[in-house]
């Protein structure tokens, strides 16, 4: 960060991070994102007391606005969607007065211009000191454009000449559309911005029970000792959504669930899971320790891809005992759309620690339930002492809950009470909303706050980024060449196709009944 | 009433020992603040009667939550206070930290402390308990020096928020200097008569002394002057004359900061100023250059908020506790 000053009165061990005087700038801020996530994280942060005490929003965009009709939509916003309620009106009162509305076209130099001007003056207001974050929530295909005008107007700072103040863009997901296109996004934004500046989103990471994976694997050595191929049998990473594509029907025909769920938040999760401990616990010693996960990702072979990845696509069915319509049949949806829904896979990585454990990773809308979890499951006890006369013993898995239900939880063997020497598998549960009474914090605030701090940690790296779509892109570019012959493949409200079973089945394993 | 369907959880043994009735509603209070986000068992100590040792079992938690907690009070006469350890011992949840806040003058011997401490993680003392508070820091001082835990105040924490927001607006060196360069800085607190503080200035105490320790002001003198508290420092930029002032505030609670004021030629005039019915302050800043708009940070009361919790149980204790009651050890408060 830009400043030297360290504050006699700031207790380093109170606050681990303390955002800097800022103005937040939101492009296309009349969009959904703005109002069901990103102004109810910053009245939640401002009513926590972790907002700068000199800050600033100012909203970007194109529709005819004055500043208290947005204050005003706003509101509505916040007290439709902040994770606390009712809206503290006192408070809200006072958080009104530092949010802006600047209109303007996206590649209007005139409106560049005048927000320089206009974000000078709330400087001055506000004693922000020039610190900027940029926070585009726009179409992706505006980030080159805007990123252009924001350096091209001085709304952005060269980091090798500019010491005093700072200039951070956060960008949101997709980071490009497949390997070619994100190369081409990364090399254009980095015509003017440092990578220290950027700010890739993934709100997988800013999620509470996400974070403690670091915490549960590297400060509790009696699992780490045996994170390893020789204790754990395999991995399975779930990511079931009940819903369907509802109203992102266009969305979802040009990304499908590889694209959407898969390459960003089961990546993250699948590095955080077997990343090695880093030397540190600061962005540059995490992030490396997680792109080298995406580097020893073992390429799906051209010729059998389909031995290790399924794709899927739900036909009408039951959800929550309600007849649901298909995939076809959705609002903006191609009648023979070849666009996946559901997506099975089996990987693996090519090192030391992780050499032949297979990682199952399942991603699907209109599964029987909503649910994201990491599932470890270790190897069979040595069979000669309670196999006789019973049924095989289970083996141990390891469960993470990242939603909903936040937990951990251990499966293990014990015996059923009598005379008889009987098993039972029982469960140990640890449930974080039991245990901690507080309401954690949305994703975006706790993304948001990092980002005023310049604690780039729970952001993506380019590199991370480009890894990924390297290992997904081949694949993409198969399905495009060969459309499905069989979808929809999948009955809603069922765990999806049969061939997903059968990646598994084949190996002597099961997919986890959630 | 707590709903059936709750489920117990327990975070960590919490011990709180008071001698002094009228301060029973006032740690109850903490322990509601604990257990709304941090459930955990509660073993609560009174030796205000002289009756045989009694246990109470019940079990408390917030009405919308699923968690309670058990609260296990025990009680005795101070004859039997050496039995009470034994009491404690088999109601301890294993495994999980102990906590003791110890609401008793920690000057003045207990034969239930040493015994205590033999399996506390931390403990946090109750300044409010002590007639003298140079006595109170330097006994504070050697404690933290020579034993194996964890050791902190329940005023400290108290103003843990009011120091958050002091740095959050002295955030530049720019702004260091003008508070290093005020004749005059007014605290503000309330005095208000109640049934369970009879030191309403220490949080005023607490305040002054950790700003003077962390901008290394040296102490002068200090006297009496019509009920105000008046310290002279000598500062990086002359002298400062730090004035404690009582006022009566009927909305917040006693020994509440209700104002913290700085005043010179240098740097005008600095203004934070507690809003009676709202949890947050007002800044004004004012000088030669400049008169900014006021503006307002979030000052949430500390006993129901996380920051307290935290405070008392999860960071460990700072450097800053330490300087401040260095600070204050140097000055003779009896004699003002």
């Amino acid at each position: 960060m830009s400043t030297e000053f360290l504050n006699p009165l700031e207790e380093s061990v109170r606050q681990y991070k303390t955002p800097e005087p800022c103005i937040f700038v939101i492009f296309g801020a009349t969009g959904d994102l703005t109002a069901r996530k990103l102004l109810p994280a910053l009245y939640n942060l401002a009513r926590e007391g972790q907002l700068p005490a000199h800050f600033a929003c100012v909203a970007f965009a194109r529709r005819d606005k004055s500043h208290d009709q947005f204050r005003d939509e706003m509101y509505e916003a916040v007290k439709t969607f902040s994770r606390t309620k009712p809206i503290d009106e006192a408070l809200w009162e006072n958080f009104r007065e530092q949010i802006f509305y600047h209109r303007s076209e996206f590649d209007n130099d005139e409106g560049y211009d005048e927000l320089r001007v206009f974000l000078e003056d709330l400087d001055k207001r506000f004693d922000t000191k020039g610190n900027r974050v940029h926070y585009l929530s726009t179409p992706p295909s505006y980030f080159p454009l805007i990123t252009e005008k924001l350096y091209n107007h001085k709304l952005i700072y060269d980091v090798n000449h500019e010491k005093e103040k700072w200039s951070h863009i956060i960008i949101e997901k997709p980071f490009g559309h497949d390997l070619k296109t994100a190369v081409e996004l990364n090399n254009q934004i980095s015509q003017y911005l440092d990578e220290s500046q950027i700010y890739r989103i993934d709100h997988y990471l800013g999620k509470e029970t996400v974070q403690n994976l670091l915490v549960f694997r590297f400060s509790n050595p009696i699992f780490e000792s045996v994170w390893n191929n020789r204790h754990i049998d395999h991995v399975q990473i779930t990511v079931s959504e009940k819903i369907g594509i509802g109203t992102r029907g266009k969305f979802f025909e040009e990304a499908g669930i590889l694209r959407d769920i898969v390459q960003n938040h089961m990546m993250q999760l699948l590095s955080l899971v077997c990343m090695e401990p880093p030397t540190s616990l600061n962005a540059d010693a995490i992030r490396d320790e997680k792109v080298k996960v995406m580097e020893s990702l073992r390429p799906f072979p051209k010729k059998d891809y389909h031995e290790y990845i399924i794709r899927g696509q739900y036909a009408p069915g039951f959800v929550d005992g309600e007849k649901v319509i298909g995939y076809r049949q959705e609002e903006n949806v191609s009648p023979e759309s070849g666009v996946e829904t559901f997506v099975a896979m089996e990987l693996f990585l090519d090192n030391w620690r992780w050499s032949g454990v297979p990682f199952y990773l399942r991603a699907g809308k209109r599964l029987p339930k909503r649910a994201t979890e990491i599932a470890i499951t270790f190897k069979d006890a040595p069979g000669f002492l309670f196999n006789e006369g019973q049924k095989k013993l289970e083996r141990n898995v390891l469960v993470i809950r990242i939603q909903p239900d936040e937990g951990i939880s251990l499966k293990m063997n014990c015996k059923v009470p009598g005379l008889s020497n009987l098993i039972q598998p029982v469960k140990m549960d640890f449930r974080y909303g039991s245990f901690f009474g507080a309401t954690p914090p949305e994703a975006y605030e706790r993304l948001i706050c990092d980002c005023m701090a310049g604690d780039s940690t729970l952001f993506s790296l380019a590199d991370e980024v480009l890894a990924s779509w390297r290992q997904f892109t081949p694949i993409l570019d198969i399905w495009e060449q060969q459309p499905p012959s069989d979808f929809p493949n999948y009955l809603a409200g069922t765990w999806g196709p049969e061939k997903a079973d059968e990646l598994l089945e084949r190996k002597g394993r099961r997919w986890r009944l959630l | 009433m707590i709903p059936s369907d709750q489920m117990k959880a327990s975070l960590f043994n919490l011990i709180i020992y008071t001698h002094e009735q009228q301060r029973t509603d006032y740690f109850m209070e903490i322990v509601h603040s604990i257990i709304e986000k941090f459930p955990c068992r509660v073993i609560f100590i009174q030796t205000d009667h002289d009756s045989e040792i009694s246990i109470t079992k019940e079990t408390i938690g917030q009405e919308q939550s699923y968690v309670s907690c058990d609260l296990i009070t025990i009680s005795s006469s101070t004859e039997d206070l050496n039995y009470i350890p034994f009491v404690v011992l088999e109601h301890l949840v294993p495994d999980l930290p102990v906590y003791l806040i110890w609401g008793q003058n920690p000057t003045k011997e207990n034969p239930l402390l040493p015994h205590l401490l033999k399996f506390a993680n931390r403990i946090v003392f109750d300044s409010e308990c002590t007639p003298n508070l140079r006595q109170f820091s330097e006994l504070m001082l050697s404690q933290i020096q020579s034993s194996q835990i964890d050791i902190l105040d329940v005023d400290w924490a108290l103003i843990s928020r009011w120091r958050h927001v002091l740095a959050q607006i002295f955030d530049t060196s720019e702004k260091i200097d003008l508070l290093n360069s005020s004749s005059n800085l007014t605290i503000t607190y309330n005095d208000r008569l109640n049934p369970y503080n009879r030191h309403n200035d220490t949080r005023a105490i607490y305040l002054q002394g950790w700003l003077a320790a962390q901008l290394e002001w040296k102490f002068e003198s200090i006297k009496n002057q019509d009920g105000d508290l008046h310290l002279t420092y000598v500062t990086s930029k002359g002298k400062t004359n730090v004035i404690l002032h009582p006022a009566n505030c009927e909305k917040l609670r006693p020994g509440s900061i209700l104002e913290v004021k700085a005043e010179g030629s240098k740097c005008g005039t600095i203004d934070i100023t507690r809003y009676e019915d709202q949890p947050k302050v007002t800044i004004h800043i004012s000088n030669h250059d400049t008169c900014d708009l006021p503006y307002n940070l979030p000052l949430f009361d500390p006993q129901r908020g996380l920051t307290f919790v935290k405070e008392m149980f999860f960071y460990r204790p700072s450097d800053h506790y330490h300087r401040m009651l260095k600070s204050i050890s140097e000055v003779n408060w009896e004699s003002a």
